[in-house]
C-alpha cells in the first residue's frame, strides 16, 4: 500500500470516527434523493401512482441497506471494524494470559521508563538551543588551555578588549554569581545567588523587563548608583509582589540597592538567577588574566555563524599572541554553544558519547522486546490450530499479523502508558532534587515533552512489531494442514536447533546479567541501611563565609568565629559547638606519597580526603580513637601532626600500625608542594560518617590536620543539641550571624542528617532504577525459562503418551524428559557464568566474592526450569494411549 | 461491479467519469446522462452507483458539492477533477485498444490466418 492511499485511508476513517451520523445522514439524503427523482419519472412518464412509483422506484435502486453498508466500506469503515475487532481480541488476550501480561508489561514499563526517563533529560541536554527567540544564536566563548578540560576564566582583560573588536558577535556580554546577603525587615539575612552582569547581557535575550527597567550602560560606570534588577520569583517570595517595588531600596551585604526593574516570571538568565546587579570592575584595574572569573557570552550577527565566529576569535587571538607573555599564548578562544559550556559539554567526544548512551538506553526496550517475542512466540505456536482454521476461512496473511501485531501492540502501549508515568514520577524526582546540587539551568525542563511522548509510543510500536509479527510469521511458516490436524490434539510442532538455543540463550543472560544487577542493588541498599555511626539528627551545621572574597583578614576570622561559637554555645539545648574547613564526610581529594621504605598496599596515586578540623571535633561527633590519641590544644603548633581514619589504614596499610608513619601532599603531576610538609600520623580515628560514599566502596580514607580558630576559611559550624533541634534554629542561627556581622553569610543551614540525605539522594534513586531494572530482568528471564522449558515438554506430549501407553516405565521417561531439559538448562548456566565472571571481572571483584551470587542465581534458573518441566511430564504421563495417539 | 448489468467490470467507473465530464451532475443525474448517452443500451443497478461516486471521490477523481437541483431541492453534486480527467484520458485509450482488438480478433476470417 503506497502512502498516499494510506494517508487517505486514515483520513477517511477518521473523518468516520469523528463525525459518522453526519456522514451517514448525508448519504441517507442523497439516495433517499434519487430514489424521489426516479419516483417523480415513474409518475410523470408512466402516470403511475405515487406510492407506487416510490415502491418500484425503491426496487430499481435495489438493497439501500447494502449500499449503504457498501458506501461505508468504501469510506473505510471495515479497515475500522476490522481494527476495532482486533483491539477487541488482544485485550482478552491480555486477561486471558495474565501472568504473560504482568510479566511482560512489568518489564515493558521497566524499560520505557528507563529509555523515556534518559531520553528526556540527555535531550533536554544536549538541545543547544535556549528557549526565546532565535535562542540557538546565543554562544559561550572559552578561553582554553593545553591542559584538557582546563579553562581560563579570568577574562576581565579579553572581555572587554573584544567588546571593541568582534564583529561577528553582537551584545557580547559577561557574569558571574556572588552570593550576597539579602536582609529584609521581617527577618535575619540570606544569602542570595546574584549574577553581577554586564548590561548587555540583558539585550542577548531579548526580553522586556515586566516593570521599570533592566540595566544599562551607565549602571556599569564605576560610581554609579547601586542598582538591581530582581526576577518575578524573588518579587512574588521575597517583596510579596509589592506593586511598588521599583525605585524602592533593597538591603544586599548590607549596602542599599535601588531595584530598578522587575523581569517577567520565568526569566531566570543566564542560569537560575533572580538578582542582577552591574558588572563594574575596571578592567584597567588588572593585568591580563587577572581579575574576577566571568563567563563570556553573545548572541551572533545576523550573518554570522559559529565558524565565522571561531575564525575571528582565532584570528584576533595570532594578532595578539605576538605581545603576550611566554605560555599565554598557547591559550585560544573556543565558540561553543551557550548551553554547553554551562552543562560542560565542551568535549566533542562526550556529546557523542551521550548520544550513543541515549541509543542504547532505547534499545533496551528491544532487548526486553525480543525476550517478550520468545515468550509470546511459544503462546502463538500453540495457536497454530486457531490461526489455520482463520487461514481456511479465508483470512489473509497480512489481515493474521495485523491481529497479532495490535494484540503485541495492546501489552505495549499498556507498559509504555505506565512506563511514561513512572518517567514523569522520575523526573519530578530529578527537578525536585537538583535544587540541593546547584539548581536546574532554566533551559532545561523536566517535564515530559511531546518528543518523549513520541520516542516512548515509537518505542513500543516497534517492540509491538517485534512481539507480534516475528512469531506470527515464524507461526504461520508451519504447514497449514498439519496445523488444522493439530488442532485437536496437542501441538506437535518440532522446533529443532532453534527453539534450544533459545533456551539456553535465556538461561544464559540471566545467569550473565542477573548476578551483576543483584550485586548492584545489594551494595546500593548496603549504602542506605547503613547509618552514619552517631544521630546526625542532633546535628545542625552551616558554613559560614566572610565577604565573598579570598582575601579575608584570618584575625577577623578568628574573632568571629568565636564569637559565633561562644553565641551558639549560649543557646538552649546546644551541647557543642565545633568547627571545621567543611562538613565531615564530604571534603575535597588531595594526593599523597608516604615516605619512602613505608610498604604501601596500593600502587599509583593515594586519594585522600582532607579535613582542618578544630581540636574537639572528634569529642563533638563521639567519633572513636582506635589508636594512638586525638588532637588536643597542644597539636596546634609546628608538629604536623594527622590523624587517619580506618579506611585509610586499610585501603593503604593492610590495617597495620600506622602511627609514626609520615606522608606529603603531593600535586597531581606527583610535584611535592614542599619539601618540609611532612605529616606524621599520631592517630587512627573510627570512620565518621559511617556510611560508604558510594556503593561498592568500603569508605573513604580520610586525613585529620587541627586547626587554630581563624584558621580556615570559609568554615563549616556543627552544633549538637542534647535532644531534638528547636524548630526555628535555622532563624536563630541567621540572627546570631547577623548580630556577629551583617555582612557574614550562613550558607546551607540544616540538620546534618538532612545535609547527609540530600547528598546521598542521588543513590537512593539509582538504587530504585536498579532495583527495579533487576526485578523485571528477573521476571522477565524466569517467565522465559518458564514458557520456554513447559514447551519444550508440552511438545513431546505425544510421544510421552504413546511410549508410556507402550508400557514405557515413567522413571526412564522422566529421565528423559529432564536429561533434555537440564541438559539445556546446565549449557546456558555454564555459558551464563562464564559471562558473569567476565562481567565481575570488568568492576575489579573476583570469583571468590561473586561465586556465592553466582550459584544462587543458578541454582533459581535451574529450579524455574524444572518446575516448568514437571507440569507438562505429569500430564504426559498420565495420558491416555488413545487420547495420546488422536 | 457485478450489479452492473451488462456491464464489463471496470466500465462503470469509467462510464461515471465520462459522465460528469460533461457537466456538474448528481447522482440521479449521472444515471440519466449514462442513459442518454448509450442510447438507453447499458441498464445500470441504480443503487451500485453510490459507492462507485464514493470510491471515485476517495481516490480523487471526482469532487462533490451541495447544492440545489432544478426541482428545487438539495442534492450532492459531482465534477471531475483534473486527476479525474488524467485517468479517464488512460481508461479510455485503454478501453479503445482493448475494443479495437476484440473487433479485430473477431473480424478475422480463416482465409487471414
Amino acid at each position: 500500500m503506497n502512502v498516499t492511499r494510506l494517508w487517505r485511508r486514515i483520513r477517511a476513517a477518521w473523518r468516520m470516527l469523528r463525525q459518522p451520523r453526519r456522514l451517514d445522514a448525508a448519504m441517507q439524503e442523497e439516495m433517499r434523493f434519487h430514489i424521489d427523482m426516479e419516483a417523480d419519472r415513474l409518475v410523470r412518464d408512466h402516470g403511475i401512482d405515487p406510492r407506487e412509483a416510490h415502491r418500484q422506484a425503491s426496487v430499481r435502486f435495489g438493497g439501500l441497506e447494502r449500499y449503504k453498508e457498501e458506501v461505508r466500506d468504501a469510506r473505510g469503515r471495515r479497515w475500522l471494524d476490522a481494527m476495532a475487532i482486533d483491539t477487541k481480541l488482544g485485550v482478552r488476550m491480555l486477561v486471558r494470559h495474565r501472568g504473560l501480561t504482568l510479566t511482560g508489561g512489568f518489564a515493558m514499563a521497566v524499560a520505557i521508563a528507563v529509555g523515556a526517563t534518559s531520553f528526556e533529560v540527555i535531550t533536554e541536554m544536549l538541545n543547544p538551543g535556549l528557549p526565546f527567540a532565535e535562542g540557538g544564536r546565543v554562544v559561550s566563548i572559552q578561553l582554553a588551555s593545553d591542559v584538557p578540560g582546563r579553562t581560563e576564566r579570568r577574562l576581565l582583560h579579553d572581555f572587554a578588549a573584544l567588546r571593541e573588536q568582534i564583529t561577528t558577535l553582537q551584545q557580547l556580554a559577561a557574569f558571574r554569581t556572588v552570593q550576597l546577603n539579602l536582609s529584609s525587615r521581617n527577618g535575619p539575612p540570606e544569602p542570595v545567588r546574584v549574577a553581577e552582569m554586564t548590561a548587555s547581557g540583558f539585550a542577548v535575550p531579548r526580553i522586556a523587563p515586566l516593570h521599570g527597567r533592566y540595566l544599562g550602560r551607565a549602571d556599569e560606570i564605576e560610581g554609579a548608583p547601586r542598582v538591581v534588577v530582581i526576577g518575578y520569583d524573588a518579587w512574588q517570595s521575597r517583596f510579596g509582589g509589592d506593586p511598588r517595588i521599583v525605585s524602592r531600596a533593597i538591603d544586599l551585604d548590607g549596602a542599599p540597592y535601588t531595584v530598578i526593574g522587575v523581569m517577567p516570571d520565568g526569566f531566570k538568565f543566564p542560569i537560575d538567577h533572580q538578582f542582577w546587579i552591574p558588572l563594574t570592575t575596571d578592567p584597567a584595574r588588572h593585568e591580563r588574566l587577572q581579575g574576577p572569573e566571568l563567563f563570556v557570552f553573545g548572541r551572533l550577527a545576523p550573518d554570522a555563524t559559529v565558524e565565522r565566529a571561531q575564525a575571528e576569535l582565532t584570528a584576533v587571538a595570532q594578532r595578539d599572541a605576538a605581545t603576550l607573555p611566554a605560555g599565554q599564548d598557547r591559550l585560544r578562544f573556543v565558540v561553543l554553544p551557550y548551553t554547553y559550556e554551562h552543562l560542560d559539554l565542551t568535549n566533542a567526544n562526550l556529546i557523542w558519547a551521550l548520544r550513543i548512551v541515549r541509543l542504547l538506553i532505547g534499545a533496551l526496550s528491544f532487548v526486553v522486546s525480543i525476550n517478550l517475542a520468545v515468550l509470546i512466540y511459544a503462546r502463538t505456536i500453540t495457536r497454530a490450530g486457531e490461526i489455520a482454521v482463520r487461514s481456511a476461512l479465508g483470512a489473509s496473511r497480512r489481515r493474521i499479523l495485523a491481529q497479532l501485531f495490535i494484540e503485541a501492540l495492546a501489552l505495549a502501549l499498556a507498559g509504555a502508558f505506565l512506563g511514561l508515568l513512572l518517567a514523569r514520577a522520575a523526573l519530578s524526582r530529578i527537578a525536585s532534587l537538583s535544587p540541593a546540587n546547584g539548581g536546574v539551568p532554566f533551559w532545561i525542563d523536566f517535564e515530559l515533552s511531546a518528543g518523549t511522548v513520541i520516542y516512548s509510543v515509537a518505542l513500543a510500536v516497534i517492540a509491538a512489531a517485534i512481539m507480534g509479527v516475528l512469531p506470527g510469521i515464524k507461526a504461520m511458516g508451519t504447514n497449514l494442514n498439519k496445523s488444522l490436524r493439530e488442532l485437536h490434539s496437542r501441538t506437535d510442532t518440532r522446533l529443532g536447533s532453534v527453539w534450544t538455543t533459545l533456551v539456553v540463550g535465556q538461561v544464559a543472560v540471566a545467569v550473565a546479567i542477573l548476578p551483576m544487577a543483584v550485586y548492584l542493588t545489594w551494595q546500593v541498599v548496603r549504602m542506605e541501611a547503613a547509618g552514619p555511626g552517631f544521630d546526625a539528627d542532633a546535628f545542625v551545621v552551616a558554613t559560614a563565609v566572610l565577604d565573598d572574597g579570598a582575601n579575608v583578614d584570618p584575625t577577623r576570622v578568628r574573632a568571629h568565629q568565636l564569637e559565633l561559637v561562644s553565641r551558639l554555645q549560649a543557646e538552649p539545648g546546644v551541647a557543642a559547638v565545633t568547627f571545621s574547613s567543611s562538613v565531615p564526610g564530604f571534603s575535597g581529594d588531595r594526593r599523597i606519597e608516604f615516605e619512602r621504605g613505608v610498604p604501601v598496599r596500593r600502587a599509583g596515586a593515594l586519594d585522600v580526603n582532607t579535613l582542618d578540623v578544630a581540636v574537639d571535633l572528634f569529642d563533638t561527633y563521639g567519633a572513636t580513637i582506635l589508636a594512638g590519641r586525638g588532637f588536643s590544644a597542644d597539636d596546634l603548633g609546628a608538629a604536623r601532626p594527622a590523624i587517619v581514619n580506618r579506611s585509610f589504614v586499610r585501603a593503604f596499610l593492610e590495617s597495620r600500625n600506622a602511627l609514626g608513619l609520615r606522608f606529603r601532599y603531593t600535586r597531581p603531576g606527583g610535584d611535592t608542594t614542599g619539601q618540609n610538609a611532612w605529616h606524621q600520623i599520631v592517630g587512627v580515628v573510627d570512620d565518621f560518617p559511617g556510611f560508604p560514599p558510594a556503593p561498592g566502596s568500603e569508605g573513604t580514607p580520610a586525613v585529620y590536620h587541627p586547626v587554630a580558630p581563624g584558621g580556615v576559611h570559609p568554615f563549616a559550624l556543627s552544633v549538637r543539641f542534647n535532644g531534638s533541634v528547636p524548630d526555628d534554629f535555622t532563624r536563630r542561627f541567621r540572627e546570631i550571624g547577623r548580630s556577629v556581622d551583617p555582612g557574614m553569610q550562613l550558607r546551607r543551614i540544616m540538620p546534618l542528617s538532612e545535609l547527609y540525605r540530600q547528598l546521598r539522594s542521588f543513590w537512593h534513586h539509582i538504587a530504585w532504577g536498579i532495583g527495579l531494572v533487576t526485578i523485571s530482568v528477573l521476571l522477565l528471564s524466569a517467565a522465559g525459562i518458564y514458557a520456554m522449558m513447559s514447551f519444550t515438554v508440552a511438545q513431546r506430549t505425544r510421544e510421552i503418551g504413546i511410549r508410556a501407553a507402550l508400557g514405557a516405565h515413567p522413571r526412564g521417561l522422566l529421565a528423559s524428559i529432564f536429561g533434555r531439559a537440564l541438559g539445556q538448562l546446565g549449557l546456558g548456566v555454564l555459558a551464563g557464568s562464564m559471562l558473569s565472571g567476565l562481567l565481575f571481572a570488568t568492576v575489579g571483584l573476583g570469583l571468590a566474592q561473586s561465586a556465592a551470587l553466582l550459584a544462587t542465581v543458578a541454582a533459581v534458573m535451574l529450579i524455574v526450569g524444572l518446575f516448568a518441566a514437571i507440569g507438562p511430564a505429569r500430564r504426559s504421563l498420565r495420558m491416555h494411549a488413545v487420547e495420546a495417539l488422536r | 461491479m457485478n450489479d452492473a448489468q451488462g456491464l464489463l467490470p471496470g466500465t462503470l467507473d469509467l462510464l461515471i467519469l465520462k459522465a460528469v465530464s460533461l457537466g456538474k451532475l448528481h447522482g440521479y443525474g449521472v444515471l440519466l446522462r449514462i442513459q442518454q448517452i448509450s442510447g438507453g443500451a447499458l441498464q445500470i443497478q441504480q443503487g451500485a452507483l453510490y459507492p462507485a461516486l464514493f470510491r471515485l471521490e476517495q481516490q480523487g477523481l471526482i469532487e462533490s458539492e451541495w447544492g440545489t437541483s432544478d426541482n428545487n431541492r438539495r442534492a450532492k453534486f459531482y465534477r471531475l477533477t483534473a486527476a479525474g480527467r488524467a485517468r479517464m484520458g488512460d481508461e479510455v485509450a485503454s478501453w479503445n485498444r482493448l475494443a479495437d482488438a476484440v473487433a479485430m480478433a473477431l473480424r478475422t476470417t480463416r482465409r487471414e490466418i
